[in-house]
């Protein structure tokens, strides 16, 4: 689209290049739009193959930074007056009621994307290590990938304490406690943590300045080399198969760059012009789906927040547990292992807190990080939906996660009082009130 | 295809703008306004729009971190300090006894969560009633109060008034905490219970009970209500009913006495009150008219030596006459008349020199004959003395 | 892209259209957004003492000048005449400190009239000097100490609006 005006052309000519020149000399030009390649394939761009997943995770980081800055503006990480600034924010800041919302509703959406992402990923294949582009490497992006996924749950987690009320202190306290029943280093660990031996005012200045600037400055810095990543793998595993046409010669030898400075060696960039599939031009099209994920995402986080209200329960107490007590929710599968999983054996007794809070997720973890290296099906498979030779490993890990998700809907709507279990029809016992 | 982004670019943009609008005017036309909008509007027919012109709009606050109050309950309830709105329905009704509560418990100083709980920090009404999950202590109603069988909530809001006054023997206005305390005194409590430091173990200490969690209570046996007020109640009707293997005696109290008990308990809470708000029972008598004459015993109204005492001349011009300060001039033996004529300028106002200010209020009320009496005492110190030595 | 910029006027215009519309939309959500978290840092509860100000009953205040640290003025009593003289000074604001002087002195202010003093105000951060009615003689600030509205409230205290300047001659007849 050619803008008419000559004055706004001068400035955000790159957002709207006139020419197909122009549209690639946009890229280089434009800062923001550096981040992106000067072309991408058909495949890449739309919208079934990955579903914008990770654009929408990054679109939720996004409203989750400018509502938390907004937040700051309020909140105060005091054990006296943490709570009170969150009522204030409820109830006596203009639109605060709504902001928090936005910011919680985010949050949590952020943390199922971030997950539903790293399914898709898995499930197309597209960590896998590249046979066509020499000097990609999908697994290291992989990894970064697992690395953003815990840091986006410790963000998360960091922000549950924040408000300071029974369900943030005691969600806190049963994770606290799983970290405590690593061996040897388990009350180190907690002490550190905590920053003492209780959950206190310590714990929350300690807590909140990771949330707000430790935590979200790491995370930024991995996003932006998640994505630079991308660019250097050659774009997203589905260009790995599309076929190429004869190659003539070499593959091209050139310089490439790294994080750390200019190294010799063999450029990874996918030559489009020689994939037998039509690319386009990024700037526009692909920017204005960019702008569409935000624009949905947003829209969904807003519609969220008018109509769901979050919790905000008593003031944090030390001196009674609610009834139940529950970890949040992407944690509830790892409290329902940690029920299950206290095994007793001629008179040891290893806490299901070991075993289910930090064995299982913790090789879960490190069992993902490795897969690419030992995952033997052929460079072809990457970068399809349910190819045949991954059909084993893609049903073993879709069990895996159909099982965190069962566990999860126990932990969120079938467990009751005293962790018992209770159909949703059945009727909590009533709680006692004072008056 | 690219036509089909452009539509997704519109609906995205208007949806945003949708929800955008739809919040800003959420707010705008939000709860409190509503209620303020149709008060200045009664005010301005009943009781003449200047008093509706000095109203101000937007969220009101009473903010005493001395006590923990941060209370808005005025945005919406802004008759309670305007006389003439009595009758009026919800929120606009005056404060009820609204003078002595402004002379006892200014609502800038107190609140009104103090004695009435809620959550005060709230602006919508269900929030502010406290009438949600997850907040403890709900306002006081009409409602509440009959599930107790209470007529009015005056014996709820008695809860509150004792954790200040809980060290008042009895209270004016606090029938129900005034018979309990009796009952503790007839019956001894501490006897099995530690209360405020002294008593025996047998049972639990109860100075802090009132600040007990539910969770600390087992309701299993308890018929009615399962809240912590219904179940002392019950328990203070038939203690081994409510709690399993209890010790305590079954005093056969009546359904008003158990439930006076009651409330008391859940009174005693564990608060910090600044000193400046503990009522002081001990509280000195003086400076009210007539103090100092109601402590005359009788038969000494005109005795001059104790008038000089009681009416605290002494306190200045020292015993017997003999001041200590050199601005407050000693007076034995100084001469009748000129005591007298002084006396009554500084009280008529002819006298205004050299501190009659500070002598008028002390004179005010004295009488023609105190006057005599008091002057004829001071006169004859010296001649009494005399008279003494000469024996 | 351009190869599709080609075709009839009327598809043109009616992606151009779409194009306004998507940017009117976005553009006026995007401002509603940004109004809404810059509204909601502006404060709509204040945590500090109030700007009309309940100072207690007229019988609590002697003959002469009493002190409010926490209200910051000067309560002056003559008789049944009370007027408050702010100890703020008028230069960057510190509290002035009173100096009574040895014996009442007669001044003349400036623009003439003849004022008797029993009192002055001296501020101890630069040094400005101010008479007993708040007239600046010395030092670095701009303009008089101002005395504060005062009426008394319906429950019988002493209210001074400290939002509201009066005249110097301005006297609360109790």
């Amino acid at each position: 689209m050619v803008s008419s005006k000559k004055e706004s052309r001068s400035l955000f000519w790159s957002w709207s290049p006139g020419s197909d020149r122009e549209a690639a000399q946009a890229i280089g030009f434009n800062l923001l739009l550096h981040w992106f390649p000067a072309k991408i394939t058909e495949k890449s761009r739309s919208w079934s193959y990955s579903a914008w997943l990770g654009t929408v995770t990054l679109a939720l980081f996004v409203l989750l930074s400018v509502t938390g800055v907004i937040l700051m503006f309020v909140y105060v990480p005091s054990v006296e007056r943490a709570y009170h600034t969150i009522k204030d924010v409820e109830f006596a800041v203009s639109y605060g009621w709504f902001i928090r919302r936005m910011h919680r509703w985010s949050a949590h959406l952020m943390v199922a994307f971030v997950f539903l992402h790293m399914i898709r990923v898995f499930l197309t294949g597209a960590f896998k290590r590249s046979s066509r582009n020499i000097g990609a490497n999908r697994p290291l992006n992989w990894i970064l990938g697992l690395v953003l996924l815990v840091l986006t749950m410790l963000l998360s987690y960091t922000g549950y304490l924040l408000p300071w009320d029974q369900l943030a202190l005691w969600a806190i306290t049963i994770g606290s406690n799983i970290a405590r029943s690593a061996p040897v280093i388990g009350e180190q660990i907690q002490f550190l943590m905590q920053g003492g031996t209780i959950i206190g005012q310590n714990t929350l200045i300690i807590w909140y300045t990771l949330h707000i600037a430790v935590l979200p400055l790491v995370t930024t810095g991995l996003i932006a080399w998640h994505m630079w990543r991308i660019r250097k793998d050659g774009g997203l595993a589905a260009v790995e198969n599309i076929p190429e046409e004869e190659v003539r010669g070499e593959p091209v030898k050139g310089k490439t760059y790294t994080l750390m400075g200019i190294t010799r060696g063999v450029r990874p960039t996918v030559l489009y012009h020689r994939l037998k599939e039509k690319s386009r031009l990024f700037v526009p099209g692909t920017l204005i789906r960019i702008m569409i994920v935000f624009l949905f995402t947003t829209a969904i986080v807003m519609f969220l927040s008018t109509f769901f209200t979050i919790p905000l329960e008593e003031p944090a107490s030390l001196e009674w547990t609610p009834n139940p007590a529950k970890a949040p929710w992407y944690f509830l599968w790892l409290q329902e292992l940690v029920t299950i999983t206290t095994i007793r054996f001629s008179g040891y007794t290893l806490n299901g807190g070991l075993v289910g809070g930090i064995l299982i997720p913790g090789f879960l973890v490190l069992f993902a990080a490795v897969w690419p290296y030992l995952d033997r099906s052929p460079g072809s498979a990457a970068g399809i939906w349910f190819p045949r030779s991954r059909s084993i490993q893609n049903t073993v890990f879709l069990i895996i996660i159909i099982a965190i998700a069962c566990l999860s809907f126990v932990g969120l709507v079938l467990r009751g009082p005293n962790w018992g279990l209770y159909m949703p029809w059945q009727a909590w016992p009533h709680h006692p009130t004072l008056i | 295809m690219k036509i089909r982004d452009e539509i997704l670019l519109v609906v995205g943009g208007l949806l945003v703008l949708l929800l955008t609008a739809g919040v800003i005017l959420k707010e705008k036309y939000t709860e409190w306004k509503s209620y303020q909008d149709e008060f200045i509007q009664l005010v301005s027919q009943k009781l003449g729009p200047e008093v509706a012109a000095s109203v101000d709009r937007g969220l009101y606050q009473i903010w005493n971190p001395d006590l923990g109050v941060t209370d808005r309950c005025q945005t919406c309830h802004l008759g309670i300090d305007i006389p003439g709105l009595e009758g009026e329905k919800q929120p606009f009704a005056t404060h009820p006894d609204l003078d002595f509560y402004k002379k006892t418990h200014p609502f800038k100083d107190f609140g009104c969560t103090t004695c009435h709980d809620g959550q005060g920090q709230a602006t919508r009404a269900k929030d502010a009633h406290g009438e949600v999950h997850h907040w403890m202590t709900p306002m006081y109603t009409t409602a509440l109060a009959k599930e107790y069988g209470f007529a009015s909530t005056e014996p709820l809001i008695e809860m509150n008034c004792n954790q200040c006054h809980r060290s008042d023997r009895r209270t004016k206005d606090m029938p129900q905490i005034n018979l309990a305390k009796k009952l503790m005194e007839e019956k001894n409590c501490t006897i099995c219970h530690i209360i405020e430091g002294t008593g025996m173990t047998v049972g639990p200490e109860l100075t802090f009970e009132g600040s007990k969690y539910p969770e600390g209570f087992v309701f299993d046996t308890v018929e009615g209500k399962k809240s912590v007020l219904n179940w002392h109640m019950e328990h203070f009707k038939n203690p081994q009913k409510v709690s399993k293997d209890s010790l305590m005696i079954n005093f056969m109290l009546s359904d008003e006495e158990a439930k006076a008990l009651s409330l008391l308990m859940m009174s005693w809470k564990k608060k910090n009150i600044p000193v400046a708000y503990l009522p002081n029972p001990y509280r000195s008598e003086s400076t009210k008219p007539g103090a100092a004459t109601a402590s005359i015993p009788p038969g000494m109204e005109e005795d001059g030596a104790t008038l000089y005492r009681v009416r605290y001349c002494q306190t200045c011009h020292g015993e017997k006459g003999r001041s200590t300060t050199a601005v407050y001039p000693s007076l034995a033996g100084q001469t009748y008349w000129y005591l007298v004529n002084q006396l009554n300028d500084i009280k008529s106002g002819v006298r205004k020199w050299r501190n009659a200010n500070i002598m008028k209020p002390h004179v005010q009320d004295i009488s023609e004959k105190e006057v005599n009496a008091i002057s004829k005492y001071l006169s004859d110190i010296y001649k009494k003395a005399q008279k003494e030595e000469e024996k | 892209m351009t190869s599709e910029q080609q075709g009839d006027s009327g598809k043109v215009s009616r992606k151009r259209f779409l194009k306004m519309l998507s940017v009117c939309a976005i553009g006026s959500a995007v401002f509603g957004n940004v109004y809404m978290f810059l509204r909601s840092i502006k404060p709509n509860v204040l945590y500090e003492p109030l700007k009309k100000m309940l100072i207690g009953k007229p019988k609590k205040f002697p003959e002469g000048q009493v002190f409010l640290p926490k209200e910051r003025m000067f309560v002056i009593r003559k008789k049944n005449e009370f007027n408050t003289v702010s100890a703020v000074c008028t230069h960057l604001g510190c509290t002035v400190k009173e100096v009574k002087l040895p014996k009442p002195q007669k001044v003349t202010l400036p623009d003439g009239t003849e004022i008797v003093q029993e009192w002055e105000y001296h501020c101890p951060c630069h040094g400005s000097k101010f008479r007993g009615d708040g007239t600046i003689y010395d030092g670095p600030a701009p303009v008089d100490l101002p005395p504060w509205d005062m009426k008394i409230a319906p429950d019988g205290d002493i209210l001074v609006d400290t939002g509201k300047k009066v005249e110097k001659d301005f006297r609360l007849k109790v």
